[in-house]
């Protein structure tokens, strides 16, 4: 069965992926079924935030370092860093040669506006694996390894600049609470995530060996996390776990305090993704009929921060093969290698 | 500015520094060449040899093999290319914004590192501004550039402990350097002892002793470049040497402008004192209060030291120098510096 014509969970928008994904005979999945047996754990409370905040707050020359994509979620996490919290941010952000300008400016103008330290690195250093997952038609989903290869990143900046937190913009989409203060927001190992993660496993295991730079690449977000842990103590924190706004809220505030603008194209809409999300994303619905945005927004859906319509509209794949054969020109690739 | 300037170079007499003999030359020019005279033969410039010899001993042994900074003007622009294209080593390029950086600059260094394909780092801070201001609004005859030169050269150091970058690359060209390969390399090639220097570093000592030591916010500047190099060792741990490939490559701007011209599509920015140099806009008003007290800036001393070097002809350096006043431009500067114009 092709991956687009398979039927998508009633309540959610994640489409029925046996063994993993299921729909019971309400159309509705077995994610939903289990959310909706779960119990109403407390949710994160600011006081607990504010703890851990003024802990640390005045100690360094920063008191946190915020990575900042330029989307409208990063964003926010400085802007309330900054102007909420008062604490000292230094506002960090990565290029790995596929950011937008627009995500740039968009950053630039957030700390002009605010004020803070702001420190931007850029590298070539991701760029041969990025190619060499596409070129293999791996499954591995290329946002999973970039996604360890930032975190170690960001784990070394705040080492380098002795800041004792790390500010994330994650959205309560992207968290499951008892878990994210360990594991970077970033659970693989939950039923929607398990096929994605084997894959990436398997491609970091199997397909760098004769990749001499990625010697000693982490093979998962715990083995980064452990190696980063001893060399630098910090704990990565996102302001959007504790705060009751929804992403409508606090976009008007950005927009009138900071001047910040969606960007023209991305993927989802009204989100600011790196120029290969569109690749990725674009491969991920040829490999598993979803992307991880869909369990991000499922997870918005059920935790009633987003309905289901809303979610459909904005993971709706409307750009062209124009748009992916620039991106893909810039590994020397085109998408005859995506077909 | 009725000042007669020396026939050779392009200071102003400005006794009791600099001084006009009968012939109408200057005594620093006189100086550089009785120091010409007397120079042992070892002694007379730097080798590429020499330069070699240093990178030889760290290539490979680092993430990187050095820390370029890059100001996106052609002097960086070209040492950058050097260190990439002739010496194949494997650089960081690091370029700070103290606020007054253009962004055609910054646009200009991500274009280079984009070409070149090397890793980059870029830090932005309002840190010295509150310096800055206070410079401006004391009327102290500090030159601001000399004083912020410490603090970018303190940032660079804790930039490559952090990065843990055994040699620090600047752009600076052979008129920024005097003396031996001794002295400049172990001061930053800042060397500001010299007779030409000496009104302006008494300045700043004296503005560092009044208004930077005792401001709770800069407790920690560096005085002195002296000061830089122990804080650097000290605090940051760093060894990193600095080295420009503009004093071992022989040529000048003549030679490598139209090199990153062809090859990193490199272009002058529109607007920089001196021309043809890519200065940050602070620099203006640095350049204009310089020559309000002393009648010379800091360009002028370099293409001084260009001129008598043979790479820059006096007409050329005049040319350059020339300052087109933009009140415009000193009114957004000002502004930027919450300056209340009456005060200035």
């Amino acid at each position: 069965m092709s991956h687009h014509s398979r039927p998508i969970c009633a309540t959610c928008v994640l489409p029925e992926i046996p063994p993993h994904i299921t729909l019971g005979a309400d159309g509705s999945c077995n994610l939903c079924h289990e959310f909706r047996k779960q119990e109403k754990t407390a949710l994160f409370l600011e006081s607990d935030f504010i703890r851990i905040l003024e802990k640390q707050r005045g100690k360094r020359r920063y008191d946190c370092l915020v990575m900042c994509s330029g989307g409208k979620d990063s964003t926010a996490a400085l802007y309330f860093m900054k102007e909420r919290y008062k604490v000292n941010p230094l506002a960090f952000t990565f290029d790995h040669g596929f950011e937008t300008t627009e995500a740039i400016d968009n950053v630039r103008k957030a700390v002009d506006k605010l004020g803070v330290d702001f420190v931007f690195f850029k590298t070539n250093f991701m760029k041969d694996m990025f190619k060499r997952m596409i070129e293999t038609k791996s499954k591995a989903v290329i946002c999973h390894p970039c996604s360890i290869w930032y975190m170690d990143l960001a784990y070394r900046m705040a080492a380098r600049f002795d800041a004792p937190i790390i500010i994330a913009g994650w959205t309560k989409g992207q968290s499951v609470k008892q878990e994210v203060m360990s594991s970077c927001g970033c659970n693989v190992h939950q039923a929607e995530y398990r096929a994605m993660a084997s894959e990436t496993h398997r491609f970091l295991d199997e397909e760098l060996a004769d990749m001499p730079q990625y010697r000693g690449f982490p093979r998962t977000m715990e083995e980064m996390l452990k190696r980063a842990k001893k060399r630098h103590k910090a704990v990565v924190l996102s302001p959007h776990w504790f705060l009751p706004y929804s992403p409508d809220e606090y976009v008007k505030i950005i927009q009138d305090a900071l001047g910040w603008d969606f960007t023209e194209q991305s993927y989802p809409r009204k989100s600011t993704n790196c120029a290969l999300n569109f690749v990725s994303v674009h491969n991920s619905m040829r490999d598993y009929g979803y992307t991880h945005y869909h369990v991000e927004m499922s997870k918005m859906v059920r935790e009633g921060v987003m309905s289901r319509d809303e979610a459909l509209k904005n993971l709706d794949m409307d750009f062209d093969d124009e748009l992916l054969n620039g991106i893909l020109g810039k590994l020397a690739l085109s998408v005859e290698n995506i077909r | 500015m009725s000042a007669r300037l020396c026939n050779r170079c392009v200071l102003p007499e400005a006794p009791p520094d600099i001084w006009l003999d009968a012939q109408g030359m200057c005594n620093i020019c006189h100086n550089f060449d009785e120091e010409q005279r007397c120079a042992s033969p070892d002694d007379r410039g730097l080798l590429e040899t020499d330069f070699l010899k240093i990178i030889e001993k760290h290539r490979g042994k680092h993430d990187y093999d050095c820390l370029c900074m890059l100001s996106g003007g052609k002097d960086s622009t070209a040492a950058l290319y050097y260190v990439r294209e002739r010496y194949k080593l494997n650089p960081l390029v690091f370029t700070f914004n103290h606020g007054f950086v253009p962004d055609e600059h910054i646009a200009s260094a991500l274009r280079t590192v984009e070409k070149l394909g090397v890793d980059f780092i870029y830090f932005q801070t309002n840190f010295m501004k509150d310096l800055f201001r206070k410079i401006v609004e004391t009327r102290s005859k500090v030159v601001i550039c000399p004083v912020c030169s410490l603090w970018y050269m303190l940032k660079t150091y804790e930039i490559a402990a952090q990065f843990d970058v055994p040699i620090i690359v600047s752009g600076w060209t052979k008129g920024q350097t005097t003396g031996s390969t001794r002295s400049v390399l172990s001061k930053c090639a800042c060397d500001q002892n010299p007779d030409e220097f000496k009104a302006m570093t008494s300045a700043t000592r004296a503005f560092m002793k009044e208004h930077v030591k005792t401001d709770p916010k800069y407790r920690d500047f560096p005085m002195s470049m002296e000061d830089v190099l122990k804080i650097a060792k000290k605090k940051y741990k760093s060894k990193a040497i600095v080295l420009s490939p503009h004093w071992f490559v022989p040529g000048g701007p003549d030679e490598y402008v139209p090199v990153i011209r062809e090859k990193l599509g490199w272009e002058y920015t529109p607007r920089s004192y001196p021309r043809q140099s890519t200065n940050c806009d602070l620099n203006f008003l640095a350049s204009k209060l310089a020559m309000e007290n002393y009648g010379y800036s800091v360009y002028h001393i370099e293409m001084s030291n260009m001129i008598r070097m043979g790479l820059v002809t006096r007409e050329e350096a005049l040319g350059l120098l020339d300052m087109e006043v933009d009140e415009e431009l000193f009114a957004d500067i000002l502004k930027k510096l919450d300056v209340e114009t009456g005060k200035s």
